[in-house]
């Protein structure tokens, strides 16, 4: 299924969604929430913020969707969404707070780096993704969330989620020389810190 | 092109979106630069491994928890639409700004005039204007207090400030509210003893007739119009000295609001000549000190001749209670108002009572 048949599929459902049908509206949920759940988890590092930015993510596309032009496919749309509901999740105070707290596994004075990801108060996380921390993966996630928010979003968005380069540009804002720039600057710093490790 | 270049360039290269020239000469490069072939590794070695990372799957409850989400936001957007929905009755712009000015004019206006008139016009005006239906011919002013050549003269009026009483100097008579004290010796002796207090403002003479009373021999100081027996000189002289030190000490508690209204000079502006064929003069004196008071106004001065002719109580009111007073006053007997100058702008207003008792 190639890019543009999975746009028109989207049109359809959105169309039908105006016309009324709710369950268009769940079709699309289902078929996005994996997408956007992971890339709100790649973003946050939390399962129980991904689970909240992603829901909210799709109340925006329901309240929003009267709005949409079909000039881009959904799928850049929503990512934009989502990009911009984790940003604010990012600035917020209780997110700010919560990364605060003092990590188990790190020595003191060095709370903030990006070798490790267990924290206190941090009890909701689900087995699942503790099972998927492994080793290797927990240098890579590790290393991801050790890049700058706005580099992070051009990695997240083009080595997780496979965005174009310009559906990353439509979905982040940025025009295209500054997303090849950032994200050439993303990989070059996550090859210093992978290196000999991975 | 330097590997430094050459490195700015991998991240494009690997996801082949470098135009044709540029993708040659990067690979090119690549060819012949070991160091610069190993970075391009290390880059596709890292993105292969994110791109490896497994997808985070949502929970199985989302879609459920979404609806919810919808569900309680739409509830609360009903809450707030209906508090903050437009009024479905739209009114005229023209009638709302009418509305506007009319407010903000009563608003003004109770503010530059709390009592809720624009301006004090008090019922005397219209009295003023109205001529009594035979007019009395009274004295000039000047000559209304022009000072009887029999009359003391006051030392200091500004000091006697309870210069009501004038005594007349033939009968050396101190009249206190009508009540005259003492004989003629006992006077004179009153009078030297002190020197030239002049007593007659109503608390003062209150408070004489008060130690008078007290003293028992209030019966035999009263004299003059009960034609009662007088004191004797010695009596008449105690009793004006202990009179003239209580009155003293009553004269310097209030001593420092009473040097504020001079009266000597504040002339009375209206003539009032009451004719009362029910009260006697003491009892007229009495009732005016009544009404004057309840009236917050104060009697400025007594001053009753001997031969009960000339009878004139200098009256401070209020301007705004002027009408009530005359009201009342009426009930004494008959009243004519005679015109002079009224300074209605004024807060309190200076009458002169002519009592003619006709008993």
């Amino acid at each position: 299924m190639d890019f543009d048949q999975k746009r028109q599929e989207d049109y359809v459902l959105i169309r039908s969604f105006l016309k009324g049908e709710i369950v268009s509206f769940d079709q699309l949920v289902i078929k996005y929430k994996d997408k956007i759940f992971n890339l709100c988890y790649r973003f946050l590092a939390d399962f129980a913020e991904a689970d909240d930015c992603a829901q909210e993510t799709f109340v925006n596309v329901y309240r929003s969707l009267k709005g949409f032009r079909f000039e881009s496919s959904f799928s850049t749309w929503i990512f934009r969404i989502a990009v911009n509901i984790c940003r604010n999740k990012l600035v917020s105070a209780d997110y700010r707070r919560k990364k605060k707290m003092i990590r188990l596994d790190s020595p003191l004075g060095q709370a903030g780096e990006s070798d490790c990801v267990l924290e206190i108060g941090d009890e909701r996380l689900s087995p699942q993704v503790q099972f998927e921390r492994e080793e290797k993966a927990k240098l890579i996630e590790d290393a991801i969330l050790s890049l700058p928010q706005d580099q992070r979003e051009v990695v997240v968005l083009r080595d997780v989620e496979m965005l174009s380069y310009e559906e990353i540009s439509k979905a982040t804002g940025l025009n295209l020389g500054t997303v090849k720039s950032k994200l050439s600057r993303a990989r070059q710093i996550l090859v210093d810190k992978l290196r000999g490790q991975v | 092109m330097e590997c430094r270049d050459i490195k700015g360039l991998l991240s494009e290269y690997i996801d082949q979106v470098l135009d044709k020239k540029t993708y040659d000469l990067v690979q090119g490069h690549l060819l012949s630069c070991k160091k610069c072939s190993q970075d391009l590794d290390l880059l596709k070695t890292a993105a292969n491994e994110i791109k490896s990372l497994k997808e985070i799957k949502a929970p199985d409850d989302f879609l459920i928890n979404v609806h919810q989400r919808i569900e309680r936001r739409s509830e609360f957007e009903k809450i707030v639409n209906k508090f903050l929905a437009s009024p479905k009755i739209r009114i005229p712009a023209e009638a709302l700004g009418a509305l506007v000015t009319v407010i903000f004019v009563i608003a003004v206006f109770r503010f530059m005039h709390p009592d809720g008139r624009p301006t004090y016009y008090p019922r005397i005006h219209e009295e003023m204007i109205t001529q009594p239906a035979s007019p009395i011919k009274y004295p000039e002013p000047k000559d209304l207090f022009k000072p009887k050549k029999s009359m003391p003269v006051l030392v200091d009026k500004q000091q006697a400030v309870y210069s009501g009483v004038v005594a007349s100097e033939q009968k050396k008579i101190a009249s206190v509210n009508g009540v005259t004290l003492g004989t003629s010796q006992g006077s004179r002796e009153l009078k030297a003893a002190k020197g030239k207090y002049y007593l007659g403002q109503s608390k003062g003479a209150s408070k004489l007739n008060e130690i008078a009373k007290y003293e028992s021999i209030n019966r035999s100081v009263v004299t003059g119009l009960d034609s009662q027996p007088a004191l004797s000189d010695t009596e008449s002289l105690s009793v004006g000295r202990k009179d003239l030190r209580a009155y003293d000490e009553s004269l310097v508690d209030r001593g420092a609001i009473v040097k504020k209204e001079p009266v000597s000079d504040k002339k009375p502006e209206v003539l009032l000549t009451i004719n009362s064929s029910k009260l006697t003069l003491s009892e007229c004196v009495s009732k005016i000190r009544t009404i004057v008071e309840s009236r917050s106004g104060t009697i400025q001065s007594v001053e009753i001749d001997g031969s009960g002719v000339k009878n004139i109580v200098s009256i401070k009111i209020p301007t705004m209670t002027y009408a009530r007073f005359i009201k009342e006053l009426s009930q004494m007997g008959t009243v004519q108002v005679g015109i002079f100058s009224v300074k209605i702008q004024e807060k309190y207003l200076f009458l002169k009572v002519e009592i003619a008792v006709s008993q």
